[in-house]
């Protein structure tokens, strides 16, 4: 099979899923999982759009229709991603406040134990 | 044996990791070289229908005629996104909103936001011959909702009712054509041919708004909601 231009971005697109999913098994910090899972998105558009221009003198048009709604509700879903996120941190942070005026000794035992568990 | 285990579990859990992921990577890049490639029928029968969709715009045709369906449930999930949302801007406290007569992003925003207008209805317009259409534009307009709301200009207040019913007359404008369609000749989720074009304008004349205030809500959520 010969390599054209379709091939090349169907290439670049799955490279471009591999460092995504890298990305977002790699990292526990919730805003670059995020941002993995952004990546990830976009790659599947551009294989998507890589598939639509098979024959360029035949543009399919249904992925270019799939692409042009996924992007809108892939941006939405990223919102709402990331005010869950702020949600969690400051819930956190509270606890973690309420935790240390109630019994410093404990709390501070406990932190410890969840960071240890965070990382694992 | 286990001690080295035990003590080095993160660069073995990341190393499994880079492994499983290139080893995915290699398989689907293998299957990609070895697929047979696609025919290309959809895109024959979509070309040969164009002329009872109302529009000349294939891209148009697929998404309000032929998979209507689809941007139908889209607008629905995108409301769902917005009513999910909203409780985060509702949370804040006021904040002051003062207007800086000397900011630079104001002066970019009087330049541009009319120039942009102007675009966004050329876009919404021009949708139904050549690539244009409702999320274009919507995405033009909500980028001036979000320029002047970094020039900290209080354009909208989303506690009042009237731009809630905005966000949702998208959806609104979809299911009133589908309804009035379906009680005059009884066909669900399908335009009359001579009715077509004009159905699909108003719907998309209404996502855009729709449209664009959602984006400026998920936005403005993650801006000013937790200041």
């Amino acid at each position: 099979m010969e390599f054209t231009q379709t091939n090349l971005y169907s290439l670049c697109s799955i490279l471009l899923f591999a460092i995504g999913l890298l990305g977002f098994l790699l990292n526990s910090d919730f805003i670059r999982k995020l941002l993995g899972l952004n990546v990830i998105g976009i790659a599947i558009f551009m294989l998507l759009l890589a598939a639509a221009n098979t024959y360029p003198n035949a543009v399919d048009p249904i992925p270019h229709a799939m692409v042009l709604t996924g992007i809108i509700v892939a941006a939405a879903g990223t919102a709402l991603g990331l005010n869950l996120a702020s949600k969690i941190a400051k819930f956190a942070r509270l606890v973690q406040k309420e935790e240390a005026a109630a019994t410093p000794v404990e709390s501070l035992l406990d932190n410890s134990r969840n960071d240890l568990q965070g990382r694992g | 044996m286990n001690d080295f285990f035990t003590n080095n579990r993160q660069v073995i859990e990341k190393s499994l990791i880079v492994i499983l992921v290139s080893l995915f990577t290699g398989f689907f890049i293998f299957a990609l070289f070895n697929q047979p490639v696609h025919n290309n029928e959809l895109q024959a029968l979509a070309v040969t229908h164009l002329d009872q969709t109302g529009v000349t715009n294939i891209v148009t045709a697929v998404l309000l005629n032929y998979r209507a369906y689809d941007t139908l449930l889209e607008f629905a999930v995108f409301l769902s996104v917005a009513i999910a949302v909203l409780p985060y801007i509702l949370d804040t406290p006021v904040l002051k909103f003062k207007l800086q007569e000397e900011s630079q992003v104001l002066l970019v925003a009087k330049a541009f936001i009319p120039l942009t207008i102007i675009m966004a209805g050329y876009l919404l317009w021009i949708g139904s011959t050549k690539p244009g259409g409702a999320f274009q534009a919507a995405a033009l307009l909500a980028g001036c909702l979000v320029l002047l709301s970094l020039a900290n200009v209080r354009v909208i207040d989303f506690t009042k009712l009237r731009y809630r019913l905005l966000m949702s007359t998208g959806l609104i404008a979809f299911l009133a054509v589908i309804l009035l369609f379906n009680i005059i000749s009884g066909v669900f989720l399908r335009f009359p041919l001579e009715l077509a074009g004009i159905s699909i304008l108003a719907i998309e004349f209404f996502a855009t708004f729709a449209i664009a205030l959602i984006l400026f809500l998920c936005f403005e959520s993650i801006n000013k909601g937790h200041a």
